[in-house]
C-alpha cells in the first residue's frame, strides 16, 4: 500500500460509521499510462477507481455478481426482469425521476445483464458524478415497489421477449441450442426467462430478489475518468456507508455432465432461408484454455480472410454470414458457430462443411501466419475496447465480476501474444470434437420465403 | 483537430491522441449512388475495392490488414463512399500504403463482380428476417417518394435485386477512373499519430494522384404524398408489429435545425421524452418508443418507431398520432424544453471524448460543406433555442396530416385494424420481397 492511501484512509475514516470504514487492498497498473486502485469498504463493496484525464467525463458503474445462473426454475429471467424494475423508483427518488436527473445532466444510462452479473451505467459529465453515487446508492437500498408498476413492466418485458425471440429467427435460435446443450446448469434458460415465467412474477419474489443479492458485498463499484480520488471516496462512503451486508445464498447451481454423445433439434420458424447453429462445449473464462480457444475461434471465424468465411461466403457462396464465439462466463460454456444461408442452401449442406473445416484443422493444424494475423486482430479488439471511460469501466466491472481480476483484459491481451502452435492443437483435440456437439437447424415454415 | 491539404489536392484532418497505442482512419471519397451509372454501381465499386489489385489473391487486402493488427470497413451513401479502418500505430506506414493499393489499383475482376452480385443479393434477402431494416425501407418511400419506388431519394443505395442484375464491369471502371481524383478525397486520422508522418505517408502513397475536380452535389426534392396512408409490410407468424409512423424531418442547412433538435429530443428521443413515458411507462406497450429526426442534403424522414403486440398496434398507433397531433398544436412546456437542452448541452462531451469521435464530427461537417470546426458551435446553437423557437420549427416541418403509418408484421390481422386510424386515405399491403 503506497503512503499516500494510508494517510487517505485514515482521513476518510476519521469520521465514517464502521460499515463505511474503506481501505485499500490494491493498487495495479492498468496498461501503460493508467492505474487502478481497489477500495473495499467495511460492508464489503468493492470500488475501483481510475483516474483519466483524457476527457472531461466519468464512467460509473455498478456490477452486482448475480444473473440469471442465480435463478430457479420457474422463475427464470427475474435478474433481468429487476434490471428493469430498478429504473422504477425510491421514496426519495420518484418514477422517472432516476432518468429525468441523469438525463437532465446529459448522461448516457443503462443496464445490463447475463448469465453471471447484471451491470449499471452512466456516463457523464465528469462534474455531475455526486449525481450518479446518490442515485445509484440510493436504488440499491431504498427501491420501491408495487404490484401496478410490477404489471406494466412485465408487459413490457414481453414486448422485449417478442422482439428479441418471439419473432426473431437469431434470438430463438440461439436459445433453442443453449436449451439443448445445458440440460442441468442453468446456462440451459435463457437470461430473458421464459414467457410462462415472466408472466408469474410477484412483488414478494422480486423484494427476495432484491434484499438478498442487492447488496454491498454482493456488488463492485467501478469509476473511471477526470475524478478526484478523495472526494470520490468520502462521497461513495457516505452514499453506501449505511448499508448493511446480506447473507446470500444462492441456489445450488447443478453441474452439467459432460456431453458424450452429439445432440440435434429441429425447429420451424417463418424465415426466408434455412439456419444452422452448432454450440461445442468450452471452458470458463477464467481457464487457461480460455485464451487459446479463442484464438482458435478467431483464426476459424475472425474476419474476412478467416477460414470458414473464405470457405463458406467466399469460395462455395453458401451463406451471406457465418460467426463463431465463446461464450464469456464464469463456468463452461458454448463455443457457439451459426450461419445465415441463401436461399435455396440446406442447413445440412452447411453442417457438413463445417465439420470437413474442422477435421482439416485436426489433420492439417494452424501455420505460424494465422496465429499471427489472429493475435494481431485480437490485440486490436481489446485495445479498441479501452479508448473511452466507459469502455475501460467496462472491461474491470466485467473481469473483477466474472474471474476476480479487473486487470484480465491486460492479463488476456499477455496471453494472447504467448499462445503457440502447440497450444492451438491441444484445444483442437479437446474441445472441436462432434460428440460434444449440438446442433440446430431451423427451416422455413411454408409460405415464409414470399 | 489540424487540417492540412496535400499537394494532390485532397484535404487532411488530423486528431492526435496518446491515449491508446491505435490509430484509427478515414477516407471519404466523392462518389456515391448519385453517380450510378446503374443503381448499385458505387456499391459494388467499393465491394470491389476489397477484393485487391491485379495479382493480388481476392482476400488478401483482408489478411494484409488484420497481420497488421487493423480492420476495415468500406460503407456507402447516396454521396460518398467511406473506408473506415483501425490499425495498431506501429503498423501504420504498411496500412496506409495497403489503403492507397486498394484505392489506386483495384483489379475490379469480371469475375469478382459475378460473385459479389450473387453476394448482395443473399444479403438482400437477408433483409426478409430483419423487420425493422423492412419497415425503414417502407418508411423511405412512403414518406419521400409518395410510395413510389422509382424516386431517387428512395432508391437504396446499394440498389435493388433488378438494379444489380444490369451492373457492369466497365460501368466500376469508369466510375473509378472518373472519381479517383485529389479533390474528390477527404482523409482523417485520429489517435496516436503524428500529423507530419501522416502527410508523408500520404504524399508517398497517393502522391501522383491528379488533382482533378470537386463534383457538385444536387438532390431531387421528397415527394411526400398528402393526407395519412397505411403500409402493411405483410409477414407470417408475427407476435407484434414493427411501427414507423412518420413524416418529412429536416435538411442539415435548414436554419432552424437545432430548434428541431431540440424539440425532437423533448418529445421522443429520450427515456424521459413524452414518446416514452406514456407508451412504455405508463402502458408497457413496447420495449422500445422513440423518435428519430433525420436531416441531410435534402429532407429527410422524422418518424416515431415502436414495436407493439398485435393486439396493441391500433391503440399504440392512434396514441402516438394524437401525442404527434398534440405536440405541433401546442408546442413544447418549458420544462420539456428546459430538460431537452440541457440534455444536449450536458452530452456533448460524451460525443467528443475519444480523438476518433472528434474526427468523425469533423468529417461530418466537411463532407456537408461546413467548416470542420461547426462542431464547436453545436453548443451555442443549442443554447440559444427559445420556445418560440422550438414550437415555430415543429409546426412549420412536422405535418400530422400527411403521414405515412407503417406496420411490418401479419397483414390480415393488423389491416383492418389499422384502416380505422382517424385520417387514414388508404391501406397498402406490400409484399416484403418487394421491398428488395
Amino acid at each position: 500500500m503506497s503512503i499516500d492511501a494510508k494517510k487517505l484512509a485514515q482521513r476518510l475514516n476519521r469520521h465514517a460509521p464502521k460499515n463505511a470504514q474503506i481501505r485499500l487492498v490494491a493498487e495495479k497498473p492498468f496498461g501503460p499510462q493508467l492505474t487502478v486502485r481497489t477500495w473495499n469498504l467495511a460492508n464489503g463493496l468493492r470500488v475501483h477507481v481510475v483516474p483519466d484525464d483524457s476527457a472531461p467525463v466519468a464512467a460509473f458503474q455498478t456490477w452486482l455478481r448475480v444473473g440469471s445462473r442465480d435463478e430457479t426454475p420457474g422463475k427464470t429471467g427475474l435478474a433481468h426482469f429487476f434490471e428493469h424494475l430498478m429504473f422504477k423508483g425510491t421514496p426519495s427518488h420518484p418514477q422517472g425521476e432516476l432518468d429525468k436527473l441523469l438525463e437532465g445532466v446529459g448522461a448516457e444510462t443503462n443496464a445490463a445483464t447475463w448469465t453471471d452479473w447484471t451491470h449499471y451505467y452512466e456516463t457523464l459529465p465528469a462534474a455531475q458524478l455526486p449525481l450518479a453515487i446518490t442515485l445509484e446508492a440510493d436504488r440499491m437500498q431504498y427501491l420501491a415497489l408495487d404490484t401496478e408498476q410490477l404489471d406494466s413492466e412485465r408487459e413490457v418485458v414481453i414486448s422485449e421477449r417478442r422482439d428479441r425471440v418471439e419473432d426473431d429467427v437469431e434470438g430463438m435460435t440461439s436459445e433453442v441450442l443453449f436449451r439443448q446443450a445445458f440440460r442441468e446448469h442453468p446456462y440451459g434458460w435463457p437470461t430473458i426467462g421464459w414467457m410462462a415465467d415472466i408472466e408469474s412474477y410477484t412483488v414478494e419474489d422480486c423484494l427476495r430478489f432484491y434484499r438478498q443479492y442487492y447488496a454491498p458485498n454482493n456488488a463492485t463499484v467501478v469509476v473511471v475518468g477526470e475524478v478526484d480520488e478523495p472526494i470520490l471516496l468520502g462521497l461513495i462512503q457516505e452514499a453506501y456507508g449505511g448499508m448493511r451486508r446480506s447473507r446470500i445464498r444462492r441456489p445450488a447451481r447443478a453441474a452439467e455432465p459432460p456431453q458424450t454423445r452429439a445432440r440435434r433439434k429441429r425447429l420451424r420458424f417463418p424465415t426466408h432461408a434455412e439456419k444452422v447453429a452448432i454450440g461445442l462445449r468450452s471452458p470458463g473464462l477464467g481457464d487457461p484454455d480460455w485464451v487459446p480457444f479463442a484464438v482458435l475461434n478467431d483464426i476459424l471465424f475472425g474476419g474476412r480472410s478467416s477460414r470458414m468465411i473464405r470457405r463458406l461466403v467466399l469460395q462455395d457462396e453458401l451463406v451471406t454470414e457465418c460467426w463463431g464465439a465463446l461464450t464469456p462466463f464464469g463456468e463452461p460454456g458454448l463455443m457457439e458457430m451459426g450461419a445465415d444461408l441463401r436461399e435455396g442452401v440446406t442447413a445440412e449442406r452447411v453442417e457438413t462443411i463445417l465439420w470437413e473445416e474442422i477435421g482439416r484443422l485436426h489433420r492439417e493444424g494452424v501455420s505460424e501466419r494465422e496465429l499471427l494475423k489472429s493475435q494481431s486482430r485480437l490485440e486490436l479488439g481489446v485495445l479498441t475496447s479501452l479508448e473511452t471511460a466507459g469502455g475501460k469501466a467496462e472491461q474491470i466491472g466485467f473481469d473483477d465480476t466474472v474471474v476476480g481480476d479487473p486487470t484480465a483484459s491486460f492479463a488476456r491481451l499477455d496471453a494472447y501474444r504467448a499462445v503457440t502452435l502447440d497450444d492451438l492443437r491441444h484445444i483442437a483435440g479437446t474441445y472441436l470434437r462432434r460428440r460434444s456437439s449440438t446442433t440446430v437447424l431451423v427451416r422455413p415454415t411454408a409460405g415464409s420465403q414470399r | 483537430m489540424k487540417r492540412y491539404r496535400t499537394r494532390f489536392g485532397s484535404d487532411v484532418l488530423v486528431e492526435e491522441s496518446r491515449a491508446v497505442p491505435v490509430v484509427d482512419l478515414a477516407i471519404v471519397w466523392d462518389v456515391g449512388a448519385i453517380d450510378d451509372p446503374v443503381l448499385g454501381s458505387a456499391r459494388m465499386l467499393a465491394r470491389l475495392l476489397r477484393r485487391g489489385s491485379r495479382g493480388m489473391d481476392p482476400t488478401a487486402i483482408d489478411e494484409v490488414a488484420a497481420l497488421l493488427g487493423g480492420r476495415l470497413g468500406i460503407s456507402i451513401s447516396r454521396t460518398m463512399i467511406r473506408i473506415q479502418g483501425s490499425v495498431l500505430a506501429r503498423n501504420l506506414a504498411p496500412f496506409v500504403a495497403l489503403l492507397a493499393k486498394m484505392l489506386r489499383k483495384p483489379a475490379l475482376r469480371a469475375a469478382d463482380l459475378k460473385r459479389e452480385k450473387r453476394r448482395v443479393t443473399a444479403e438482400l434477402e437477408g433483409l426478409l428476417d430483419d423487420d425493422s431494416a423492412l419497415a425503414g425501407r417502407m418508411l423511405r418511400r412512403a414518406v419521400l417518394g409518395g410510395g413510389r419506388d422509382d424516386h431517387p431519394l428512395t432508391q437504396p443505395v446499394g440498389g435493388t435485386l433488378a438494379s444489380l442484375r444490369e451492373v457492369q464491369r466497365s460501368h466500376l471502371v469508369e466510375l473509378h477512373g472518373e472519381a479517383l481524383v485529389g479533390r474528390r478525397l477527404l482523409f482523417g486520422a485520429a489517435g496516436d499519430v503524428d500529423p507530419e508522418v501522416f502527410l508523408a505517408l500520404l504524399e508517398e502513397t497517393f502522391g501522383t494522384l491528379a488533382k482533378g475536380r470537386t463534383r457538385a452535389v444536387k438532390l431531387p426534392k421528397p415527394e411526400l404524398p398528402e393526407g395519412r396512408h397505411v403500409y402493411v409490410v405483410d409477414k407470417d407468424e408475427r407476435s407484434q408489429t414493427q411501427l414507423a409512423i412518420g413524416t418529412l424531418g429536416s435538411r442539415v442547412r435548414d436554419p432552424d435545425l437545432a430548434a428541431m433538435v431540440v424539440a425532437d429530443t423533448a418529445f421522443g428521443s429520450l427515456f424521459s421524452s413524452r414518446l416514452m413515458q406514456e407508451v412504455r411507462e405508463s402502458r408497457g406497450w413496447s420495449y422500445s418508443a422513440y423518435s428519430h429526426l433525420g436531416a441531410g442534403r435534402q429532407r429527410e424522414t422524422w418518424a416515431m418507431w415502436t414495436h407493439p403486440s398485435v393486439a396493441n398496434a391500433y391503440d399504440c398507433a392512434a396514441l402516438e398520432i394524437g401525442l404527434l397531433e398534440d405536440w405541433t398544436a401546442h408546442g413544447l412546456r418549458p420544462e420539456e424544453l428546459r430538460f431537452a437542452k440541457e440534455y444536449l448541452i450536458g452530452s456533448r462531451c460524451l460525443d467528443e471524448d475519444t480523438a476518433s469521435r472528434r474526427l468523425d464530427l469533423a468529417l461530418d461537417a466537411v463532407t456537408l460543406g461546413f467548416p470542420e470546426d461547426r462542431p464547436q458551435g453545436y453548443v451555442q446553437r443549442i443554447g440559444a433555442v427559445d420556445g418560440e423557437a422550438a414550437d415555430a420549427a415543429v409546426r412549420k416541418r412536422l405535418e400530422p396530416a400527411h403521414l405515412a403509418i407503417v406496420a411490418v408484421g401479419t397483414a390480415s390481422a393488423l389491416a383492418p385494424r389499422l384502416e380505422a386510424l382517424p385520417g387514414v386515405r388508404d391501406v397498402t399491403v406490400v409484399k416484403p420481397r418487394d421491398l428488395l
